[in-house]
Parts: C-alpha cells; structure tokens; sequence
C-alpha cells in the first residue's frame, strides 16, 4: 500500500509529465526551429519535474505529520502535536532540494537521507539528480542559465528529453523510498503502519 | 476570546477566518491553501496563516477542527 501522496504522484503527476511527452512527439521532425521549441520544452518539463516532486514531498510531511498526531491520546494534544509538526515548514518556501527534505523531516526525528540510502541501492546517486534538477530549475526560473553555465554551476551542461527521463526515474524511485521511510516512522514510533 | 462563531467546518475555503474547535487553543487565523484530503482518514487538509502575511506562522489543520468566524 502507498499514500495518498505517492498514489498522486504516480498518476495525477504522471500523466502531466507525458503531456510534455506527447508535446514533444507532436514537435517532432527536422524542421527549422524544433531544437528551440523542444528546448522550452525540456526546460517546461524540467520545472514541472521539480514542481510536482516539491508538492508530493509536501504532501507526504502533511499526511505523516497527520498519522503522528492522530497517535496522540487526545485531541487536543493531536492538534498540538500537528501544528507543531507542520508549523513554518521549509518545503512551503524552498524547493524540494534534500536539504528542504531533511530539515523537515527531520521534526519526525528522521535522519531522512540515511534511511533512505539504506533503503535502496544507489539512491545516494538519485539524490544528486535531484539536487542537478533544482538546481536547473532555479536556473532556467531566474533565467540565469548562461551564468550559471560560466560559473560551471550546472550539470549536466544542457537539458535534453532523455535528462528529464532521467530525473523522472530517479524522482520515482526516490518517492518511493521516501513514503517507505515515511511509513517505517510512524511504525517505529509506536503507530500502527499508515500506508 | 470573542470568536464571532459563524458556522461550522463544512464548505471552508481559502481566504475563510479560522479558529481551533477546541477550547485550548485561541488563535485566530486565515485559511491560505486547501491540500486537499490527505488526512490518513481523508480528512481535508488545509494550512492556516496566524498573523502578518510576510512574518506570520503557518501551520496545517484538519478540517473538522476548525471553525469560520467572522472576518
């Protein structure tokens, strides 16, 4: 069983990242002008990706916040314990960069990334992708690519459909790991399991 | 604290003013966004602004324990 905001992801957030899929067949061709039109793509998809994966770590803080407090023995405790737990969160201001990730989850009393290495092979490596895709989201949203470029601050140098592939796929299993862990805490917590 | 009590959770939406069901608490807030039902009983989550919109505190709240008031 998943939650509700990893079930969102794989289909609400999923089907908005193969509209950009089909925009792109529909562009496809030789034409003069489709390496332009599929780079505002990439870059539409690339802020899509970070979007979408900022609004599922947010729902998932929600929905575990919530299964901690409902652990609570009254219901004003619960609502205690709920506001604190989602008071001033940091994934409302900033993207979803694992910084964001860690600082909030970490009032669940998760060292967030480390349960999440562990919990599957190579997720240390998605999680660079991760950081790679905020970081040329802020990049192409403050247009300021070419800078960032000149400083040596973007990597991959350029975005192509297959780099967004790439981010979705590891955004996936990413999201996975993290409701796992999510879930794993509550448990661990004394709960019983939430999703 | 005079509450002004309008009406209960039912239809609340983004801009409503707000307060706790509960007597514990006395704060007076606005609804800011509307997460939808992420309860884990699918209860409607929404977040709730406390005081200036630049320096104020933002929390979430479920649904059923909040109550409009007058603005």
């Amino acid at each position: 069983m998943a939650s509700k905001s990893l079930m969102d992801w794989r289909s609400d957030a999923a089907a908005a990242f193969d509209e950009i899929e089909n925009a792109h067949k529909a562009v496809g061709g030789s034409k003069p002008g489709r390496r332009f039109l599929t780079q505002q793509l990439n870059y539409a998809y690339t802020m899509l990706l970070a979007a979408r994966f900022q609004g599922f770590a947010r729902a998932l803080h929600a929905q575990t916040a919530d299964a901690i407090a409902l652990g609570a023995h009254d219901a004003n405790y619960a609502e205690l314990l709920y506001g604190s737990l989602t008071n001033n969160t940091t994934l409302e201001r900033n993207n979803a960069h694992p910084n964001s990730i860690a600082d909030d989850f970490a009032r669940f009393g998760l060292d967030i990334w480390a349960d999440v290495d562990r919990e599957r092979s190579r997720n240390d490596e998605r999680r660079k992708k991760l950081w790679a895709l905020v970081t040329w989201r802020n990049a192409i949203a403050h247009d300021d690519i070419d800078a960032k470029l000149k400083r040596g601050a973007l990597e991959p140098l350029t975005i192509s459909l297959a780099t967004c592939r790439g981010w979705r796929s590891a955004l996936n299993i990413l999201a996975t790991s993290l409701d796992k862990v999510a879930a794993d805490r509550c448990q661990a917590l004394g709960l019983s399991r939430p999703w | 604290m005079a509450r002004n009590r309008t009406s209960s959770a039912g239809s609340l939406k983004v801009g409503d003013h707000v307060t706790s069901k509960l007597p514990a608490f006395n704060w007076r807030g606005v609804i800011v966004e509307d997460l939808g039902p992420l309860g884990i009983d699918g209860s409607e989550i929404f977040v709730i602004r406390v005081g200036d919109e630049d320096d104020g505190r933002r929390f979430n709240a479920r649904a059923e324990s909040l109550e409009r008031v007058a603005a």
